[in-house]
């Protein structure tokens, strides 16, 4: 048997300046990499959600560079500023450490089904890249309502050639119910576990209702410790394929799959 | 490290290892989480034997939505006859003393009863000298320790009540909401409260662990699930994998806590 290929498809580097955190330079998160056995890590800078995005994407090139590529990024598709936005990210498209783009429609204060997100949907389509998009259920927090799942479906329809990844599996309420509908109608369509939605018995859930490929770990770091989430995957009741599968493989097929072994399955 | 039976292995081995004690489980269940399963005794029993937690401090999630008598009542019998399993009782202040709930000497408190839990804003009231004072002279004398939920009060109620009594054993819990976010007041308020502790179910923001345990030290955190709500691997994880010592996770594990409800005086 081989060590388990894990990947955290999803996580951020800088600082994360509205709490206090630590251990977010490259450097610490490199370690903790190497101590909890993380590969790879695919960041969406926090300078980049918060529309810095010629320092932040600086930042992710040198990060990807000095972590000898371990630490791929996404750019971040702002609609407030569409060809500003999409200009930073074709800017670096024929760089190797860009592999997807990260939308964030409680964040940028913009709802999922604008139209203002058709120009990213169409670019990842011509351009064959990722979105990974922050999604959640309605909360007491009112910008949530703007990422929920539901919302996306206008571009999942248009776009069926992009993979999409529900970042948070759609939260803790009923984006989740959301999100797993879309799951199931959309082949190209994955959850992923990042954040905190610790529902009891998540994993076994999700990998039940949508089947082990469409399930990617993800951390939400430094948000989020990594170990919040890989013991729930190790000791999850869900078979060893499909903990190869969430822990690594399915991330490594979706957002760079060259990267996959000849005796790893390419394909589920 | 090979895969799977080897890290499986290790990671319940070290589980074990830990004698884990888990300070808040829950019967019934709350809006906060909605898709969650209900709480009952068989399903905590159950959740535990899987992951190897030998022994709980129960809650009941109606006691915050409802009348606290019948919750508590349900709580006693849900602890009586299961070895390790004690109840975490909810009260509200003395004066004007609610009917019945829960007559101050009518539970067994060193037996079962060993923590008692308020839920300050859900029963409209404040973790505030003058309207809880005679109920933390009781606990002070019972050693009963005080638990509640960060959503239930504000860290400045926090801070005057464990500055005015000093020998109250707080725990405050890191739910129903994401704690995290509020880790700037939470630190300071530990550091000037060496008699306020904090469950970690949800403590989860990159290596905070280790950094509470070298600033503030070991003891002042609580291992706790918040199941059925919440995963118990998730706090699991964060501990076993915590760069601290093997002394000091069991102390979150476990100790702590033992430490605490054992104290419990009739």
């Amino acid at each position: 048997m081989t060590t388990p290929r894990v990947v955290d498809a999803h996580m951020h580097l800088g600082c994360p300046w509205t709490i206090f955190a630590h251990g977010w330079g490259l450097a610490e998160v490199l370690a903790l990499m190497d101590r909890i056995g993380i590969e790879r890590a695919y960041s969406t800078h926090h300078a980049w959600l918060a529309g810095r995005h010629l320092e932040a994407r600086a930042a992710s090139v040198l990060a990807y560079e000095e972590s000898r590529g371990r630490i791929p990024f996404l750019g971040v598709y702002d609609p407030r500023s569409e060809q500003e936005s999409l200009a930073v990210i074709d800017a670096c498209r024929s760089h190797a450490g860009l592999i997807g783009i990260k939308v964030h429609p409680s964040f940028h204060r913009v709802a999922a089904n604008d139209d203002s997100y058709a120009a990213v949907w169409d670019y990842a389509g011509e351009n064959r890249l990722p979105i990974l998009a922050h999604t959640w259920s309605e909360t007491d927090n009112p910008v949530q309502k703007l990422s929920l799942p539901e919302l996306f479906e206008v571009h999942l329809e248009k776009r069926p050639e992009v993979p999409f990844i529900i970042g948070h599996s759609g939260g803790p309420g009923a984006g989740r119910l959301q999100a797993i509908r879309l799951a199931r109608k959309y082949p190209h369509v994955y959850l992923d576990l990042a954040g905190d939605i610790f529902a009891l018995d998540l994993i076994p859930y999700l990998v039940t209702a949508v089947g082990a490929e469409r399930v990617i770990f993800g951390s939400d770091q430094p948000w989020i410790d990594p170990r919040a989430h890989l013991t729930r995957i190790y000791l999850a009741d869900i078979g060893d394929r499909a903990k190869r599968l969430v822990l690594g493989r399915n991330a490594l097929r979706v957002f760079e799959p060259h990267l996959l072994r000849e005796d790893e399955e390419c394909s589920p | 490290m090979a895969w799977p039976v080897e890290i499986e292995a290790q990671l319940r081995r070290e589980a074990a290892e830990l004698d884990l004690f888990d300070a808040s489980a829950w019967l019934g269940r709350t809006p906060a989480f909605p898709l969650m399963a209900e709480g009952t005794p068989e399903l905590i029993a159950d959740l535990h034997r899987r992951v190897g937690i030998n022994g709980v401090l129960l809650s009941h999630w109606n006691a915050a939505e409802d009348c606290s008598q019948e919750p508590n009542q349900q709580l006693l019998q849900a602890v009586a006859g299961r070895d390790n399993w004690y109840a975490a009782l909810a009260m509200q202040p003395l004066f004007p003393a609610d009917p019945g709930v829960p007559a101050v000497n009518g539970a067994d408190w060193s037996r079962k009863a060993r923590a008692v839990r308020v839920f300050p804003a859900s029963w409209h009231y404040a973790l505030v000298d003058w309207c809880v004072g005679s109920l933390c002279e009781m606990l002070i004398e019972k050693r009963l320790p005080l638990f509640v939920l960060h959503t239930e009060t504000t860290f400045q109620d926090l801070y005057d009540l464990a500055q005015r009594y000093p020998e109250l054993v707080i725990v405050v819990e890191g739910q129903a909401q994401k704690i995290l976010y509020h880790t700037r007041m939470v630190l300071p308020l530990m550091k000037a409260c060496p008699n306020l502790h904090l469950e970690m179910s949800n403590y989860c923001t990159q290596g905070l662990i280790a950094y509470t345990v070298n600033e503030l030290g070991a003891e002042r955190l609580i291992f706790a699930s918040f199941a059925p709500a919440r995963d118990p691997l998730v706090p699991l994880g964060l501990l076993l994998q915590a760069d601290i010592t093997t002394e000091a996770k069991r102390a979150i594990a476990g100790a702590n806590i033992r430490r605490m409800i054992s104290e419990v005086r009739p």
